[in-house]
């Protein structure tokens, strides 16, 4: 049972999870009868930690795993408020908690199709003045539908009832969490913030993922804010969408460490005293001391609170009862389209007609015709700038061709993503290798397993994660951070998550490069077994022993064009061929 | 005269440079030649400044050392690099191209001068002074780059891949223009995919393979030498 | 239309800055608009304290402004600079770090000058141009800022340190090739910025009423300005920021003055939806 060395949470009723549970019990009476004892100034600090418990855990939800940092939160917080501020006398509390959920949630979803595509750092600006653009739009729908900017919140709700549902919510924050964290969606955001382009070739839509988890951890926000206007029994657009409230989530946020579900909470606590003292002792130069603070949280804490206590890596459970449940309640991934049955002997796999592709004056690809069977070894060989390598990025879906198609099974595949690309049965390795640094090999492996088709989870994909490991020779290192690896390691940890995709054609970009002859040897007679179990290999290579030794066939290429096709020791004895890579002898 | 001993390099986790040594002195052609991967690209930059040497490289230009310098500084020196993808300024124009090049120091008292030695070398460049750089064609980037890097008045002067891309007419000019540069007294450090022309006007040359260097010898002995064709294209 | 053009012509010289901050030094500054309304207040508090003419105040503030900058650039930023690891890394922090700094500044004109709106007249003697009312102060502002947009212009097309600076923007590897000390460099284009910023504030102060956060708002439109122009590019910086200015005005006009941000947003996604590298940005960057 315990062969898979993965993770089992026990339920045994053994001393120390008795403690735990004990323990958890006792804070949790101690959270919820809080009120009951304390009353005016301890209650609303009290409130104060909750709200920010919730907007932080909430942006660390989208913004820690996948490092895309969001500063709307001011922004989700007012649509929750501003809610309460219009509807609160009109429908009962549930209802208008729900429309906040809701309203939020649409212009999540709105924010994030639009931003989302463009380069981090565009979101990062567009989020900033999204509070500010709410605001507005807000402002002058006040002033000219509703005729006054402002209003009076009537809504009755005790501190106590503010309290209590703060808790909630923060319960259910956590519990969100909790669950993505072991569920898919929450792999596929760890893997979108190593190496996005890695992630692709996973088979992850990495829109969908990030928007996903965006919009859940908008609706938080909306939330946080509806709950917590009736406090206010005046707001107005400078109100509810004030600046500060992003700029204290974030820096709670990070100096707890956004890395782990807990780590805001670290952080939460400890600031929300902070700001208490310094609000109360320097009311006018406050915003200076948040600035400072601030500064030194970017500049001593990087990883924040949690980055120092913790060591190693968290570990993703992808086994046990809360994976489980994470993954019957999650289907925000969909399941990918139903794969093909495995092509007979000699079929052709993979067809490219004129395929051509400029990056402005340069043509890379000029007019390839490709054809790749089941089961042959295809090298691709040329000098610099031949093409090779954008010749696999478009098979693969990482670019666009400019003219001509490429076929998988009959099906077109040029210009479609790289993650259906990935799933239809074509998986790659990359020139400078992509390993997701922060995860340990066997995690790797998983990321190429969680997301395929049909996907493989749970305890399955721990137990296959190992197997495949072992075939790339890497077994004993399952559990070790793929940054430590060597580069040899490395290239072979990404070939098994390749493999993990169960493709049927492999595209290989340099992957013997730099090898010594022992390992080189290693390299290619793990390659020909592959090709003996029946995939389809395309090898881009300068290694050209390998390419002798392993490759039934051989492209040759030379300025975006194909010069030679045809068994290796032909196509290298080709004039022409010989011509492009040794250059003229002739001036 | 450049000097190089024990140059070891890292690129990323990856051992690319195993403790290369060579020497360039001024007016001669040293070519570098070897397949993809080989490391070539990784001795230029580490030379450069580009690429952080391992602690105890010794990289000396006429005795000063210029290990662990910043890329700025090295070019004061006296050691200038035509980068692979040639590293122009593409939305500026040919002469701004050209003027940067005399930005170092030492550069800049002869800057007229050398000017008017790239002007000769590359009459089309005098032309189309005023022309934005990336709209010309490749081979008159390459002739931009290489006179930019004479314009720093260099000792000794590195290119990356000069040839790539380059119709095999163009090719041919290049090799001159090389020679020409030679003339002029200046060392020459090339990296080539492009071996027989540029054996054919190099002094000497040296085969590097998996960031060690296995061959070394005058250029007219590694013309005929199978060694050269093996490390491009196997035992065949 | 005039209206606009003027509009657009004083978000072009705002934007000025943040383009040599962003596209030489690579510093996301979301701060940037925080020293524009502090050189504003300090404007406001010469004439009306001293009755020092703003224009006078220019020479007090840019100056002030470069070294307060180089400051800040040499203190704050090198640490991030050193860290990074490549240009993304060095974005994402500057951005947090500048975020920090927003408040801070914020924070300290608060301070000072307090939170309540501030203005103050100046030449506002309305003139009639093209049909058009057009107060003579707003025009003497433009005036000036076309000004520094052309010694900005002429500053980097014709000296050599200017052209090294936009061969920093273009390529810093390539800089490092011709010896340009890049940091350097990059610290000069920081602090240079930081002047202009400085100097834009004190030219608006003549015709604006503003109060301390207002800040925000400006970064926003100079941000937006940077990028659709594409970065670095000081013409396309124009372009994009009269495109700007007349779309707010054409909105604020048709529609509602109280949506121009949105038109604004609106604009900016549009553009970076259709091209993501803006209007004259170069695929290779």
């Amino acid at each position: 049972m315990a062969s898979d060395g993965a993770v089992r949470e026990s339920v045994a009723l053994n001393p120390a999870s008795v403690a735990r549970g004990g323990f958890g019990l006792l804070l949790a009476a101690a959270l919820i009868a809080f009120p009951l004892a304390a009353s005016g100034y301890h209650l609303a600090l009290g409130i104060s930690v909750l709200s920010y418990a919730v907007l932080a855990t909430a942006w660390a939800l989208f913004s820690g795993p996948t490092r895309y940092i969001s500063l709307a939160t001011a922004a989700f917080f007012g649509i929750g408020a501003y809610t309460v501020a219009v509807l609160g006398e009109r429908l009962p509390w549930p209802a208008v908690l729900a429309v906040a959920a809701v309203i939020g949630f649409v212009v999540a979803l709105v924010v994030g199709l639009s931003t989302l595509r463009l380069a981090g750092i565009y979101f990062v600006i567009f989020s900033f003045g999204l509070a500010e653009l709410v605001r507005q739009v807000v402002t002058w729908y006040e002033a000219n539908v509703h005729h006054s900017v402002g209003r009076y919140v009537f809504v009755e709700v005790t501190q106590d009832m503010i309290y209590w549902q703060l808790l909630a919510l923060a319960a259910l924050v956590f519990l969100a969490g909790w669950l993505v964290a072991r569920s898919r969606l929450g792999l596929a955001l760890r893997v979108i913030g190593e190496d996005e382009s890695a992630a692709e070739h996973c088979g992850i839509d990495t829109t969908r993922a990030k928007l996903a988890v965006f919009a859940l951890s908008a609706v938080f926000m909306a939330l946080t804010g509806a709950i917590m206007a009736p406090r206010w029994t005046y707001i107005d657009p400078v109100i509810s969408f004030n600046a500060v409230t992003s700029f204290q989530t974030l820096i709670m946020a990070l100096f707890g460490g956004a890395g782990r579900l807990y780590g805001p909470l670290l952080g939460v606590v400890p600031l929300v005293f902070l700001f208490e003292v310094l609000g109360a002792n320097f009311p006018n130069t406050f915003s200076i001391f948040l600035g400072i603070v601030f500064m030194l949280i970017v500049y001593a804490l990087p990883q924040g609170v949690v980055g120092l206590a913790a060591r190693g890596l968290p570990r993703f459970r992808t086994t046990g009862a809360g994976a489980r449940l994470a993954e019957r309640l999650g289907g925000f991934i969909k399941e990918p389209a139903k794969r093909q049955a495995s092509a007979g002997t000699g079929a052709e796999l993979l067809a490219a007609r004129g395929l051509s592709k400029a990056f402005g004056g340069l043509v890379a690809v000029n007019a390839l015709d490709l054809s790749i069977r089941k089961g042959e070894i295809v090298g691709l060989i040329g000098p610099n700038g031949s093409g090779k390598t954008t010749a696999l990025n478009l098979i693969s879906g990482a670019l666009r061709p400019d003219a001509g198609e490429i076929r998988f099974r009959g099906q077109p595949i040029s210009g479609r993503k790289p993650h259906r690309i990935a799933q239809a049965g074509v998986a790659r390795t990359f020139q400078l290798v992509r390993v997701l640094g922060s995860m340990s090999c066997a995690e790797n492996v998983v990321a190429g397993l969680a997301f395929r088709s049909p996907r493989v989870w749970n305890g399955a994909a721990g137990r296959e994660a190992r197997s495949l490991l072992r075939r790339v020779g890497l077994e004993d290192k399952a559990d070790a951070p793929a940054a430590q690896l060597t580069y040899v390691e490395q290239k072979r940890l990404e070939l098994a998550r390749a493999l993990a995709l169960r493709p049927e054609v492999l595209l290989l970009d340099e992957w013997l490069a730099g090898l010594n002859p022992s390992e080189l040897n290693e390299g290619i007679a793990l390659v020909r077994s592959l090709r003996d179990e029946g995939l389809s290999i395309v090898l881009v290579e300068h290694v050209m022993d390998a390419i002798r030794s392993l490759c039934d066939r051989c492209i040759a290429m030379n300025a975006g064009r194909k010069i030679g096709d045809g068994p290796p020791a032909a196509v290298l004895a080709d004039r022409e061929v010989v011509r492009a890579y040794l250059g003229d002898a002739d001036a | 005269m450049l000097e190089i001993a024990g140059l070891s390099a890292l690129y990323g986790r990856h051992l690319a440079l195993d403790g290369v040594e060579l020497a360039v002195s001024r007016g001669e052609i040293v070519v570098l030649l070897g397949a993809n991967g080989a490391g070539k690209t990784t001795l230029l930059k580490a030379i450069a400044g580009l690429v952080a040497p391992r602690t105890g490289a010794n990289v000396s230009l006429d005795g000063r050392s210029l290990a662990g310098l910043p890329p700025h500084a090295i070019v004061e020196a006296g050691v200038a690099l035509v980068p692979e993808g040639r590293g122009i300024f593409g939305e500026l124009t040919v002469r701004e191209n050209l003027l940067l090049g005399a930005h170092a120091r030492r550069a800049r008292p002869r800057a007229a001068e050398n000017l008017a030695l790239v002007h000769r070398l590359f009459p089309r460049l005098q032309e189309r002074s005023r022309q934005v750089v990336r709209t010309m064609s490749g081979g008159e980037q390459q002739m931009i780059a290489i006179g930019r890097a004479l314009m720093s008045a260099p000792i000794v002067l590195m290119l990356d891949e000069p040839s790539l891309g380059l119709s095999p007419l163009l090719c041919s000019e290049l090799f001159r223009t090389l020679a020409d540069i030679r003339g002029s007294g200046i060392g020459i450090l090339l990296v080539e995919q492009n071996a027989r022309q540029s054996l054919k006007v190099a002094d000497r040359g040296l085969l590097i393979e998996t960031g060690r260097i296995v061959g070394r010898g005058t250029a007219a002995a590694l013309e005929g030498d199978p060694a050269v064709q093996r490390a491009y294209l196997g035992a065949g | 239309m005039l209206a606009g053009l003027i509009l657009g012509g004083m978000y072009a010289l705002i934007a000025m800055g943040l383009t040599l901050q962003y596209g030489v030094a690579r510093i996301m500054n979301l701060s940037y608009g925080e020293f524009l309304v502090a050189a504003a207040f300090v404007a406001h508090w010469l004439f009306t304290a001293f009755a020092v003419s703003p224009l006078l105040g220019l020479l007090v503030a840019a100056p002030a402004a470069f070294a307060l900058n180089w400051a800040i650039y040499q203190v704050l930023l090198m640490p991030l600079v050193r860290r990074a690891k490549n240009r993304d890394t060095l974005e994402v922090d500057s951005i947090l770090a500048t975020f920090g700094l927003l408040f801070v500044v914020q924070g300290v004109s608060l301070v000072i000058f307090g939170g309540q709106y501030h203005s103050y007249s100046y030449l506002s003697i309305p003139l009639d141009i093209l049909g058009s009312t057009v107060a003579l102060n707003r025009l003497i502002a433009l005036l000036f800022a076309a000004v520094f947009g052309l010694a900005l212009y002429l500053a980097l097309t014709r000296t050599r340190a200017g052209t090294a600076l936009r061969a920093v923007a273009v390529d810093p590897v390539a800089a490092g090739l011709v010896a340009i000390d890049v940091r350097r460099a990059s610290a000069f284009a920081f602090a240079l910025g930081g002047a202009l910023v400085a100097a834009g504030g004190v030219l608006i102060s003549v015709f604006l009423t503003f109060n301390a956060s207002m800040g925000v708002v400006f970064t926003m439109k100079a941000l937006i300005v940077v990028i659709l122009g594409g970065v670095g590019n000081m013409l396309g910086a124009l372009v994009a920021g009269l495109v700007l200015g007349l779309v707010e005005t054409t909105v604020a006009r048709m529609v509602d003055p109280g949506l121009t941000l949105a038109a604004n947003y609106a604009l900016f996604l549009i553009v970076l939806l259709w091209r993501p590298t803006g209007l004259f940005g170069s695929p290779s960057r």
